[in-house]
C-alpha cells in the first residue's frame, strides 16, 4: 500500500468520524432500523385471534365445538353474543376479527345424520388476521368431520419446508435488512460525497487511488455493521441461518461492494449532504417493493421487477440471500444471482470512477 | 394575514432558488406516484408456478393433478421425477411449492386403503404461501370427498345422505368488508399515504430549518406552500386510489379527507417540533425522515398490532399514521359507523400542539 493511499484512506476515515450527521446514518442507522423494525415483527406468527360466537343452538353439540375453536392455536373466542348486530359492533371497534355462527339445527342435522352448516364471518381487511381466523375455523370443523364422516382413503397432508411456523419477520426481516444496508450507504456515502473534502484534493491523487480508498473505507464499515447484523441481530430475532457460512458471505460480500459502488457514483450528483437524504428515503419502499420480496413477481408488472434487477444491487441480493439462508441454496443455486452482482460492481464501478474524475478535473479547473 | 402572504412569498422564492427542495415537492413526489400507479396497475395475481411428483401416473393421478392444476392461483409448470428435483427447482427460485403423491396411489383408493397428497410449500414467501395452500387444500379435500361420495353411491346410498356422510359440517364462508381479498385496496391507499407523509416531512422540514424566527405568523407561512402542494398531491392521489383503483368507499368521505388534510398538518407539525429540537437540518431530515419510514410497520396493517410486544403496542401510538390508517380502513373498506373514526381523528390533532413546546426555542437566535 503506497503511503498515499493511507493518507487517502485515514482522511475518509476522519471525514465520516467528524460529521455527527453521517455517522448517525452510515454507521448507527442500520442498527437502530434492524432492531426497530425487528422488535415490531418480533412475535413472528399471529395467535389467538379474538372471536365471537353466536351459539343459537346451544346443545352439548355446540359447547363442543366452541371448546374447540378455544383449544385451536389460532384463535380464541372472547365474545359469546347473543345476534349479529352485537358482534358486528365489537368487529368495527376492532374488538373480535371473525364471527362464528352456529345455526339452531346443528345439534339435530348432527344427530340425524343430515349435513349441518357453520357459518364465519371474516374481516378481511387485516390479512394476517383474515388468514389465521379462517385456519383456525377450518381446522376445527376438518377435525369434526374427521370424528364423524366416513373416512376418506385419501389424506391430504401439507408441509412447510422452510419457514415452519411462517414467522412474519423471518419472512420480511432479511429483505428488509438488505434494503436498509443499500439506501443507509446512499444516503450516507452521498453526504461524505457532498461535503466538500479540501483535504484529498490537496494531494495531488489519481482517481483511481481515490476510489479504492473509499471502497476500503466504506468496505471496512459495512463489513462490520454486516458481520453485527447478520450474528447477532439474526441470532436475537432467530431469523434463518440454513446456508453455508461461505456462501453467505460471498453473497454479502457481493452486495456490499455492489452497493457501495452504486453509492458512490450517485455521491458524485449532490453538492450538499441533505440533496442524498431528500432523493434517497422515499426510494426505500419502492426498492424493497420491487425486488419481489413481499408481494411476490406474480402480483406486479414483470418489467418493474427487471428494471430492478437490472439497475439495483438489493434485488439481486434479496433473492440470493433468501434462498441461501432460508432455503440452503448452494453457491451453484444462485450463480445468476452473485454473476448480477458483480456485473453492477463493475458498471458502477467505471461509472463511480469516471465521476470522481470529471469532478476532480471541474475542482482543478475552477481552482 | 398580509404578513403570512410576504412569508409565503419569499419562501415560494427560496423553492425555485433550492433545487432540491423543488424537487421534494414536485419531481420526486410526481416520479413515487408513477411507481406505486404503475405497481399496482396490474389487476390480480399472475399462476404461481408449483411442480407435481407423480410416483404413480395413474388415471386417479392425474385427475388429482387437473384438479389442482385448475384452481384459480396455482399452475403446475414442472413435473418432477424426484422431490429432490423439486427442492432444487425451489432453492433456484422456479416454483414456490411441489406436490407429491405417492406410488400405488390409485390401488390404495380402490381397495380402501390410505394414501396420500402432500404438499410441499417453501414457506419464505407468506403470500405465495397461503395463495397455495389454500388452492392445493382446496383440490385435495374436494377429490378426497368425491372418493368417499362414490364408494357410497356404488354401494347404493342416496346422493344427499352420502354428502353428509362424507362432510356432515359444512362451512360457509363470507368475507367482510374485502370480500375479493384485493391486496390494492389497503395497500395501495397505505403506500401512497406514506408518501404524503415523507415528502411533508422532508419539506417542512426544509421550509423552517437553518433560519431565525421572529413570529408564529413567520412559521406559518414558510409552511404554506408545503402545506398547499401536498394537499393537491394528496388530492389526486384519493382520485387515483377512488377513480381508477376503484378502492371501495363504503363509508364517509369527508372523514377521508379531513383525516388526510391531518395527516398533513400532523406531519409537519412533528417536523417543525423536531427542527425546534435539533435545529440542524440533515439531522431533522435524518429524523423526521427515519420517523416517516417506521410508520408503516407500526401502523399494524400487514403485521396486525395486536401481535406486537406490549410495549411496541404503545410505540404504535406515536405514530398519526396509524390513526389515519385506521379512519382510512374504517371509512372506505369497512363502511364503519362514524363514531368509530372520530376519537381516532381527535388523536391525530393532539400531535398538532407539539411545535408549540419548542416555540421559543425556535425563536431564540441560534
Amino acid at each position: 500500500m503506497s503511503k498515499k493511499l493511507t493518507t487517502l484512506i485515514s482522511i475518509e476515515y476522519q471525514t465520516i468520524f467528524k460529521n455527527s450527521g453521517v455517522i448517525l446514518i452510515l454507521i448507527l442507522a442500520p442498527f437502530i432500523y434492524a432492531l426497530l423494525y425487528g422488535s415490531g415483527y418480533a412475535m413472528q406468527v399471529v395467535d389467538d385471534v379474538p372471536i365471537a360466537v353466536i351459539d343459537n343452538s346451544n346443545s352439548s353439540c355446540s359447547r363442543e365445538f366452541i371448546s374447540l375453536l378455544n383449544a385451536s392455536p389460532y384463535i380464541t373466542t372472547a365474545y359469546q353474543t347473543p345476534d349479529i348486530s352485537n358482534a358486528k359492533e365489537l368487529l368495527f371497534n376492532r374488538k373480535i376479527y371473525g364471527i362464528v355462527y352456529i345455526p339452531e339445527s346443528y345439534d339435530r342435522a348432527l344427530l340425524l345424520g343430515q349435513q349441518s352448516c357453520i357459518s364465519l364471518y371474516c374481516d378481511a381487511s387485516y390479512f394476517l388476521m383474515y388468514r389465521q381466523v379462517f385456519k383456525g375455523v377450518t381446522d376445527v370443523i376438518a377435525d369434526i368431520n374427521q370424528k364423524q364422516a366416513i373416512q376418506s382413503p385419501v389424506i391430504y397432508q401439507s408441509h412447510t419446508l422452510f419457514n415452519p411456523y411462517l414467522g412474519y419477520g423471518s419472512f420480511i426481516m432479511p429483505a428488509i435488512l438488505l434494503v436498509i444496508l443499500q439506501q443507509t450507504a446512499i444516503m450516507g456515502i452521498g453526504m461524505i460525497g457532498s461535503i466538500s473534502n479540501q483535504h484529498s484534493l490537496s494531494y495531488n491523487t489519481t482517481p483511481i487511488k481515490r476510489l479504492t480508498a473509499k471502497v476500503i473505507v466504506y468496505s471496512s464499515i459495512y463489513g462490520v455493521t454486516t458481520s453485527i447484523i447478520f450474528t447477532l441481530i439474526y441470532h436475537i430475532f432467530g431469523y434463518p441461518t440454513n446456508g453455508t457460512l461461505i456462501t453467505a458471505i460471498t453473497v454479502i460480500g457481493s452486495y456490499i461492494l455492489a452497493f457501495i459502488m452504486l453509492a458512490i457514483a450517485i455521491s458524485t450528483l449532490f453538492n450538499k449532504p441533505e440533496q442524498a437524504i431528500l432523493s434517497t428515503i422515499w426510494t426505500s419502499i419502492p426498492v424493497l417493493l420491487v425486488s419481489g420480496a413481499s408481494l411476490p413477481i406474480e402480483a406486479f408488472p414483470k418489467w418493474m421487477y427487471i428494471i430492478g434487477e437490472l439497475l439495483l444491487p438489493s434485488s439481486s441480493a434479496i433473492s440470493a440471500y433468501i434462498k441461501v439462508q432460508s432455503m440452503g441454496a448452494t453457491i451453484v443455486e444462485i450463480s445468476n444471482e452473485i454473476l448480477y452482482l458483480w456485473t453492477l460492481t463493475a458498471i458502477y464501478g467505471v461509472i463511480a470512477l469516471l465521476s470522481i474524475k470529471k469532478r476532480m478535473l471541474r475542482r482543478t479547473t475552477k481552482s | 394575514m398580509r404578513s403570512i402572504y410576504r412569508y409565503f412569498c419569499s419562501e415560494i422564492r427560496r423553492i425555485r432558488e433550492n433545487r432540491f427542495y423543488l424537487y421534494t415537492l414536485t419531481l420526486f413526489p410526481a416520479i413515487a406516484l408513477l411507481i406505486f400507479v404503475c405497481y399496482f396497475s396490474k389487476s390480480g395475481i399472475d399462476l404461481l408456478p408449483i411442480a407435481v411428483t407423480d410416483y404413480d401416473n395413474s388415471p386417479l393421478s392425474r385427475k388429482v393433478i387437473e384438479m389442482i392444476n385448475i384452481s384459480p392461483s396455482v399452475n403446475i409448470e414442472y413435473k418432477t421425477s424426484s422431490s429432490d428435483q423439486s427442492l432444487e427447482l425451489m432453492r433456484r427460485g422456479k416454483i414456490y411449492a411441489s406436490i407429491l403423491i405417492p406410488n400405488n396411489f390409485e390401488r390404495d383408493i380402490l381397495r380402501n386403503n390410505n394414501t396420500h397428497i402432500e404438499l410441499y410449500n417453501s414457506g419464505t414467501n407468506i403470500s405465495t404461501n397461503g395463495f397455495i395452500e389454500n388452492a392445493v387444500q382446496t383440490a385435495a379435500k374436494s377429490f378426497g370427498a368425491g372418493v368417499v361420495i362414490e364408494t357410497l353411491l356404488a354401494r347404493g346410498v342416496d346422493s344427499s345422505h352420502a354428502l353428509s356422510m362424507a362432510m356432515p359440517v359444512r362451512l360457509s364462508e363470507h368475507l367482510l368488508f374485502n370480500p375479493w381479498l384485493n391486496y390494492t385496496y389497503y395497500l395501495a391507499p397505505c403506500f401512497l399515504a406514506m408518501m404524503i407523509m415523507i415528502f411533508t416531512s422532508l419539506a417542512t422540514s426544509i421550509a423552517v430549518c437553518d433560519r431565525e424566527y421572529y413570529s408564529f405568523v413567520q412559521i406559518i407561512g414558510v409552511i404554506l406552500p408545503t402545506n398547499i402542494v401536498m394537499t393537491l398531491f394528496a388530492t389526486i392521489i384519493l382520485i387515483i386510489l377512488f377513480c381508477w383503483f376503484q378502492v371501495p368507499l363504503n363509508g364517509n368521505l369527508l372523514f377521508i379527507l379531513l383525516a388526510t388534510y391531518l395527516l398533513i398538518i400532523t406531519y409537519q407539525a412533528i417536523a417543525i417540533f423536531i427542527a425546534g429540537i435539533t435545529k440542524s437540518l440533515h439531522l431533522t431530515l435524518s429524523l423526521t425522515g427515519g420517523y416517516s419510514v417506521l410508520a408503516f410497520t407500526f401502523s399494524g396493517l400487514t403485521f396486525p398490532v395486536l401481535a406486537m410486544a406490549e410495549p411496541l403496542q404503545l410505540l404504535t401510538h406515536l405514530f398519526p399514521f396509524t390513526y389515519y390508517i385506521n379512519v382510512f380502513i374504517d371509512q372506505a373498506l369497512r363502511g364503519a359507523p362514524l363514531y368509530v373514526s372520530a376519537p381516532n381523528l381527535a388523536y391525530m390533532t393532539i400531535f398538532i400542539i407539539l411545535p408549540l413546546f419548542v416555540y421559543k426555542r425556535l425563536c431564540q437566535k441560534n
